[in-house]
């Protein structure tokens, strides 16, 4: 198991938002991580990470704890979560990917700074290198940082809303790039808002509201059921969605 | 490439220097005969101790400076420094009743840091443990310390010894008094904060950056931020002296803000901000020693404001200068291909396109005939115009009559060559409707190069168009009507 959650929960200020998450997801797979808005998404790659102070339960990555396999985890934050008039450049964003094997204090060797060349290539953005990441589009931001975890040489990618306002060229890129992780063997959990591509995107679901609705793969997962249980009364979202499935179905010979 | 790791390395030079600097700093305060005749300064030792002890704080300051700007937090150094007020007077206080120097540095110092770290952990407090954002308790803090401490110093001031006079120093500046100690004082403290961010720079970086990726690398952020907040209060601990508690603000936040408008990575913002507060304060110290009137903290701010001006002004980066520049270089070229192209399209109206022909010089027109420049202003028309003939493009026959040269007509084809591509790539590709795309190449056209008009061509069908000037797509001259034709499809 990549990762396994037993009976986690989380509050803000006594509100609960995340109430006793069981979770296992396998090595390997490409996981989406689905919910209506407060289902607790972001804060549960947080909790994943102990960022967020949690009131009860166990995370273990690999069968250890996070603190031990820390290196071979990333997580690339919601773009707005930092301050894109920072002075630096693409490159200098990716590299910092690598701070984390490079010691104290010694300056860095040829190896971060080829991790870091080859990771801004894998995702397209090797000519916006010496670029000030205060001229970057939003797509190619969100590049940069997925550059930045792949630098990383992480088994574990956490990714929160990485398709959030970005172009289609980007997206197409990002996919693209989580297939090639996946076919390396590497897990990804990613959160994701757009219903209609979660099925053509992902191989495993997570369906989170408070807690666990549903998890499994994504044939057993993505049913009108379930999310009907996720989404409860949203009735625009469903309708759009139980569409979207008949379509599929449909399709389906 | 090779240009941004030479310029790495001289900013990494210059943060070196800026540490040797610090110890260079002491050594020349040494009243030695070697350095004597090393250094042939018209300044006498007093004047040298301060200059050197000013400028070490600006170097030091500028550097700090950066990060607590990059973390938004450059008025914690403010509270910190308006919270060292009741630490100096209850130093005071106390050192006079265990019958000590009250005005001695050893004493006065420790108090100031104190309540200045007591000050800070407040704020910290404040914003953790209640609803208040951080502003606010700053705001709080801030007033309630300054204010406690003036009453400490009226108290002081009223006490028989009477002798606490030159407390009020630390409040605006006093320079002056700037003893070789202090000054060495400033040199070790500067050293030790630059060193330290020299050593911890990655792990600064990603926490001014970006702290979850911090703590997700399991740097100790926690640590890091006591470490630079611990360096801010030495900083201005060491800094009240000579600029004073109101004003050392200046030295953390001019220095760095000034220096963002001249380069786009960290270290060299670093090393440009220490060299601004470095000039900033050797001048401002220099100023008040020759004017004793002015108090040391006001002149090292003034000086500080007119580099910061002349930053926001001629900066390479984002300078409002060479803003204006390049908007105006923008819109002259704009001018010039719009009248190209109007000049063409007035030819293409009378039948006579001089490159079918292979005229050397075009029939001849009136500027006022041209349709799409109708309703510029005459004087920017005869720029444009003069311009054109200047460079050879246009020859003037008449008073108002004008021709195009081999040349102008070389570079009229060209542009109105783009400026029809575009409409073509956005009529084909992106299926924009007739009236937009006049709109939409023109807005576009003017930042096309040769490489991606080359690019145009490939993409658009019928490849072939080869050096000909495609055929237009609305009617020229006529665009009113077409407008109004499209307007009448729409509501019939």
């Amino acid at each position: 198991m990549a990762i396994s959650i037993r009976a986690m929960t989380v509050a803000y200020q006594r509100k609960p938002v995340l109430w006793e998450v069981n979770l296992d997801i396998p090595t390997g797979k490409l996981v989406g991580l689905v919910g209506p808005n407060g289902a607790g998404k972001s804060t549960l790659l947080k909790a994943i990470l102990g960022m967020v102070p949690t009131i009860g339960g166990s995370v273990s990555i690999f069968g250890l704890d996070y603190q031990d396999v820390r290196s071979r985890v990333a997580y690339v934050p919601q773009r707005s979560s930092v301050d894109w008039d920072f002075p630096a450049t693409v490159r200098d964003v990716v590299t910092m990917g690598t701070y984390g094997s490079a010691g104290w204090f010694w300056p860095l060797t040829k190896r971060e700074r080829n991790r870091a060349h080859e990771a801004m290539e894998q995702v397209g953005i090797l000519d916006l290198a010496n670029r000030p990441i205060n001229q970057l589009s939003g797509g190619q931001q969100q590049r940069a940082f997925l550059a930045r975890a792949l630098a990383q040489q992480a088994d574990l990618f956490l990714m929160d809303e990485p398709f959030a306002a970005v172009d289609a060229a980007t997206e197409r890129a990002i996919v693209d790039c989580l297939r090639r992780l996946q076919e390396l063997g590497k897990t990804t959990l990613l959160v994701h808002h757009d219903l209609h591509t979660v099925p053509e995107y992902f191989d495993y679901l997570v369906l989170l509201n408070v807690r666990t609705v549903a998890v499994g793969p994504m044939a057993e997962t993505f049913t009108d059921e379930n999310l009907q249980r996720t989404y409860g009364g949203r009735l625009t979202i469903l309708d759009e969605v139980s569409e979207a499935i008949r379509r599929r179905e449909a399709a389906r010979p | 490439m090779i240009l941004h790791g030479i310029s790495f390395g001289i900013s990494f030079g210059i943060l070196w220097v800026s540490l040797s600097f610090h110890l260079l700093g002491i050594a020349m305060l040494m009243e030695t005969a070697a350095v004597e005749s090393l250094t042939p300064f018209i300044f006498d030792y007093n004047t040298r101790v301060v200059v050197v002890g000013t400028s070490l704080l600006g170097l030091a300051g500028g550097a700090i400076g950066v990060l607590l700007l990059l973390r938004k937090r450059a008025l914690i150094g403010d509270a910190i420094a308006h919270a060292t007020l009741p630490g100096l007077a209850l130093a005071f206080f106390v050192a006079t009743a265990l019958q000590i120097d009250g005005k001695s540095l050893w004493i006065l110092l420790p108090g100031a840091a104190i309540t200045g770290l007591i000050g800070a952990m407040t704020v910290v407090a404040i914003r953790t443990f209640s609803p208040i954002k951080e502003d606010a308790a700053m705001g709080i803090v801030l007033s309630v310390f300054f204010g406690a401490g003036i009453a400490m110093m009226r108290i002081i001031q009223q006490m028989p010894d009477g002798y606490a006079a030159g407390l009020e120093g630390f409040i605006f500046g006093k320079t002056a008094s700037m003893r070789f100690q202090d000054a060495c004082l400033i040199a070790v403290s500067g050293a030790t904060v630059v060193g330290l961010l020299v050593l911890f720079r990655r792990q600064v970086e990603l926490m001014c950056f970006d702290e979850s990726l911090a703590r997700t690398q399991g740097w100790p952020v926690t640590f890091v931020d006591i470490g630079l907040m611990a360096a801010t209060t030495t900083i201005v601990i060491v800094g009240l002296q000579a600029v004073g508690m109101i004003l050392i603000i200046a030295m953390l936040v001019i220095p760095a803000a000034a220096a963002r408008f001249w380069t786009w990575r960290l270290w060299p913002t670093i090393a440009t901000s220490s060299f601004i507060g470095c000039i900033g304060a050797a001048s401002g110290a220099i100023i008040s020693t020759m004017a004793p009137r002015v108090p040391s903290g006001a002149a090292i701010v003034i000086v500080l404001v007119i580099l910061f001006s002349f930053s926001a002004l001629f900066g390479r980066k984002n300078g409002t200068v060479w803003r204006w520049a390049r908007r105006f270089q923008q819109r002259r070229e704009t001018d010039q291909q719009h009248l190209l192209r109007s000049i063409y399209e007035w030819l293409e109206l009378k039948g006579s396109k001089p490159h079918d022909f292979g005229q050397t010089r075009s029939e001849s027109f009136l500027l006022n005939d041209l349709e799409f420049v109708r309703n510029w202003s005459p004087s920017r028309l005869a720029r444009t115009a003069n311009r054109f003939q200047r460079n050879g493009l246009l020859v003037q026959l008449s008073q108002n009559r004008w021709a195009l040269t081999a040349t102008g007509i070389q570079q009229c084809v060209r542009a109105i060559r783009q400026h029809r591509l575009l409409e073509l790539y956005f009529a084909q590709i992106a299926n924009l409707s007739p009236e937009a795309i006049d709109r939409g190449a023109d807005y576009s056209e003017h930042a096309l190069d040769d490489q991606m008009l080359a690019e145009l061509e490939r993409d658009i069908d019928g490849a072939s168009i080869g050096y000909e000037v495609p055929e237009s797509l609305h009617p020229i001259g006529n665009i009113q009507s077409l407008n109004n034709q499209s307007r009448n499809e729409a509501n019939p």
